[in-house]
């Protein structure tokens, strides 16, 4: 089910009237009902699927129970390694199998030898690598005996089929999910009006911003021939925002709706695009994974410790694995290097961790220095971008061919969709910049909760009609296919 | 609880009132397809594709045979011959209007042809995606569920029109652009490259010239069908007949079930083109009054 469509209209005030009033006074029943609320939620899109969930669902819980008793190292090693084989397998067999074999009959094909390859037509299963992801970090956790395992077997169901995560992140640990699931929720106004409005944002960032720049951005990449190289680059420029959009769309959707329920998710984006280096990007780009991959890849490699070699080792394999995470294409690979790349000369001189807080904290606008990086910054990533985009690396390199030829100084062509919609597309994004600019200093740039109830509402109705008026038709997430 | 429950009750009913009244400024300029399926059913009608929107005004045929005209024609995805289309003519037919209603149906290579793999290849038609696949009521006034679920258009377009097109209550679509020599040349360019880069994907599609024979036989049943071959620019001509090139003769079963048949593309009328394939304003209402001319002809003999 798509949070931009009228089935999760519909399904979303249904829940919440069974939530609140039919199931709130028996924590188990409620539980109960966001496991099969999830199903629901879940199977809309293939019902086929949910054995898969059910399946690492139930691994994962019976692991878990065995490595909270097991004292013998070796036995919790093998229970951890099963739960990692199994969950990693799916994700292996669903979403790299094809890349693999056809990687391996190319590689021979380099060598003059054919090999004969059976490609299968498998289908992905959405959020895969998202609950995945959150499961092993459960077995993870527990294995390390940071987390006690949960023997309640509908929380720990619901923990890892929670609709509004469920398909695209926030990755949650279990560690601040799971104990949410296992106490009393209640209800609360003022939260409950902050949860509406970071939906009804993160609706306007995805249907107005994403899908209006979608329109361009499919028309520039899917013939990018006939453009010019400045047409490219605003291209690349608007895909950046389509992305953001989209995603953090998503992750605001998301958040807002399980603050409905009282339910805290983790933060996922902190407005990226005024980071003033690599680094800070990564801080505040998709919160939920990066530092996923930090905590279970990353520091137990070494982290950051020991020779330089292996610090660029570790650097590299962690952006290379997460580019490797969206998806099974070369390209992706090759934005996570590039973005390695981006990142490594900070490492090594120390300056990784230069920028903590948001830029000009204590100030209106930022210095002209602080412009700069933040331009800077943003070029790098639409860099990056367009190998993430692109549809294979002959693409991307080609893409680049043309947009950094001398076509770059002409003056882009983007109306053939429609001087309406291409002004509605730049306008949002300067709405966007400017609303997340001045609300920068909170978790969401739309922070009301000091604000009298007439004023919430208003804007909750202001947002609602700008995303009826401008919205484009019911469109898929881009991370959907992650 | 309670006073959530109140206020986001009112938000929905405010913003759902807000966007009835929105709804309700629904009107010719929305889009293209719009006034076609919120208007009633219909006598005499115009069948074809946004050729036949553009070229035929019912307006002048109306005056010409004192009979309410109505273009039912919308364009090459929605309203080429096939179940879709046959079914949502067989709505639009006020099948008690009589049997001596006048019927116009415009046919050229396109209209029988598929760009599917296969050209018979019904599920993949493009027309499965449009409004009229959709099982919404085409003669509903306002039709909020086409609004909803079937409109193309950003809703911002129902309060602020775009003054280029005006599709009239009659079913005409009424196309103002510049016609300076420049742009009409511009223009013509770039549609006839459109089709020329995708006349390769076009196969004849006997179920579509099947569905062309269906119509017709229906429409007899309530009048009198003519059959006319629109006009185009010289050079689309010839794509067209690389298309298909008997084509006079592929649609002859359809020939000899009409009460007649004119190719217009062999009469020299002089017409004007906004892009190589739509007669401008005057030209189409010089073209409609031809096809008036033609059909009084047979129908004195």
């Amino acid at each position: 089910m798509l949070f931009n469509s009228i089935d999760f209209a519909i399904f979303l005030p249904v829940f919440f009237i069974l939530y609140w009033f039919t199931t709130n006074k028996n924590l188990k029943l409620q539980n109960t009902l966001i496991v099969i609320a999830s199903y629901i939620f879940y199977g809309w899109w293939d019902w086929r699927f949910l054995s898969l969930i059910f399946f690492s669902t139930i691994v994962d819980y019976l692991v878990g129970i065995q490595l909270s008793t097991q004292e013998n190292q070796l036995k919790r090693k093998v229970y951890l390694g099963t739960s990692i084989v199994i969950n990693i397998g799916f994700l292996g067999f669903f979403k790299y199998y094809n890349f693999f074999l056809d990687t391996f009959v190319t590689s021979f094909s380099f060598f003059g030898i054919e090999l004969n390859s059976n490609s299968l037509n498998i289908i992905l299963p959405v959020g895969i690598s998202f609950y995945t992801f959150q499961t092993l970090s459960y077995t993870i956790d527990v294995y390390k005996r940071k987390l006690e395992p949960t023997k309640d077997f509908v929380s720990f169901s619901a923990f890892v089929s929670f609709f509004p995560q469920l398909v695209a992140g926030p990755i949650e640990r279990a560690s601040n999910l799971l104990p949410q699931l296992l106490k009393k929720r209640s209800f609360d106004y003022d939260n409950a009006v902050c949860g509406l409005t970071q939906i009804v944002w993160g609706l306007f960032k995805k249907v107005v911003i994403a899908d209006s720049c979608a329109l361009i951005v499919n028309s520039i990449f899917d013939d990018y021939m006939s453009y010019s190289g400045s047409t490219l680059l605003l291209g690349a420029f608007l895909f950046a925002f389509q992305i953001y959009g989209d995603f953090s769309g998503y992750s605001d959707i998301a958040i807002g709706t399980s603050r409905l329920f009282g339910f805290k998710l983790m933060r996922n984006f902190a407005f990226p695009y005024f980071s003033r280096d690599i680094a800070e990007f990564w801080r505040r780009w998709h919160i939920s994974l990066s530092t996923w991959f930090r905590d279970y890849l990353y520091i137990p490699l070494g982290g950051s410790r020991g020779s330089i070699i292996l610090k660029l080792r570790n650097t590299f394999i962690i952006f290379l694995v997460s580019g490797f995470w969206h998806g099974a294409n070369w390209t992706f690979i090759v934005w996570g290097a590039l973005n390695a790349v981006f990142f490594i000369p900070l490492l090594l001189t120390k300056n990784n961790r230069n920028h903590i807080d948001i830029v000009a904290k204590d100030r209106l606008f930022p210095s002209l220095k602080e412009v700069f990086l933040m331009l800077s910054t943003f070029t790098l990533t639409v860099f990056a971008w367009i190998f993430f985009r692109s549809e294979s690396l002959s693409m991307a390199f080609g893409y680049f061919d043309t947009m950094l030829s001398p076509t770059l100084f002409s003056i882009p062509y983007v109306f053939n969709v429609g001087m309406k919609k291409a002004i509605i597309a730049i306008l949002s994004i300067a709405l966007l910049i400017g609303i997340e600019w001045f609300g920068r200093r909170n978790e969401t740039p739309i922070y009301l909760s000091q604000k009298p109830n007439w004023i919430k509402w208003f804007i909750l109705f202001v947002f609602g009609l700008a995303i009826f008026l401008f919205g484009e038709r019911q469109q898929d997430f881009i991370y959907f296919q992650f | 609880m309670r006073k959530f429950i109140i206020h986001i009750s009112l938000l929905c009913i405010t913003l759902s009132g807000t966007v009835l009244y929105i709804f309700s400024l629904a009107d010719g300029y929305s889009d293209t397809i719009y006034t076609k399926i919120s208007s009633p059913k219909q006598s005499n009608l115009i069948l074809g594709t946004s050729k036949a929107v553009q070229g035929i005004d019912p307006e002048v045929l109306s005056k010409a045979f004192n009979k309410k005209f109505y273009n039912f024609s919308i364009d090459l995805r929605t309203s080429s011959f096939g179940e879709i289309y046959y079914n949502a003519v067989k709505q639009k037919l006020d099948t008690t209007s009589g049997t001596n209603n006048i019927f116009i149906i415009t046919i050229d290579p396109w209209a029988i042809s598929s760009r599917t793999t296969h050209p018979n290849d019904s599920l993949n038609f493009r027309e499965t995606k449009s409004a009229l696949n959709k099982g919404i009521d085409i003669n509903s006034n306002p039709n909020f569920k086409y609004l909803l679920t079937c409109f193309e258009n950003k809703y911002i377009n129902l309060l602020f029109k775009d003054r280029t097109a005006f599709l009239h209550r009659n079913g005409w679509l009424e196309v103002n652009l510049k016609e300076d020599s420049i742009s009409v040349e511009r223009r013509t360019r770039h549609t006839l490259n459109g089709y020329t880069k995708s006349m390769n994907d076009y196969k004849y599609s006997s179920i579509r010239y099947s569905y062309l024979l269906k119509t017709i036989n229906f429409l007899n049943k309530h009048g009198k069908v003519y059959l006319f071959r629109l006009p185009v620019h010289p050079k689309m001509l010839k794509i067209e007949n690389t298309i298909l090139p008997d084509f006079d003769t592929t649609i002859g079963s359809a020939i000899s079930l009409s009460a007649g048949y004119w190719d217009m593309n062999t009469i020299n009328h002089n017409l004007k083109f906004i892009d190589g394939v739509h007669l401008n304003i005057a030209s189409c209402k010089e073209f409609s009054n031809s096809i008036a001319e033609h059909i009084k002809m047979n129908r004195k003999q």
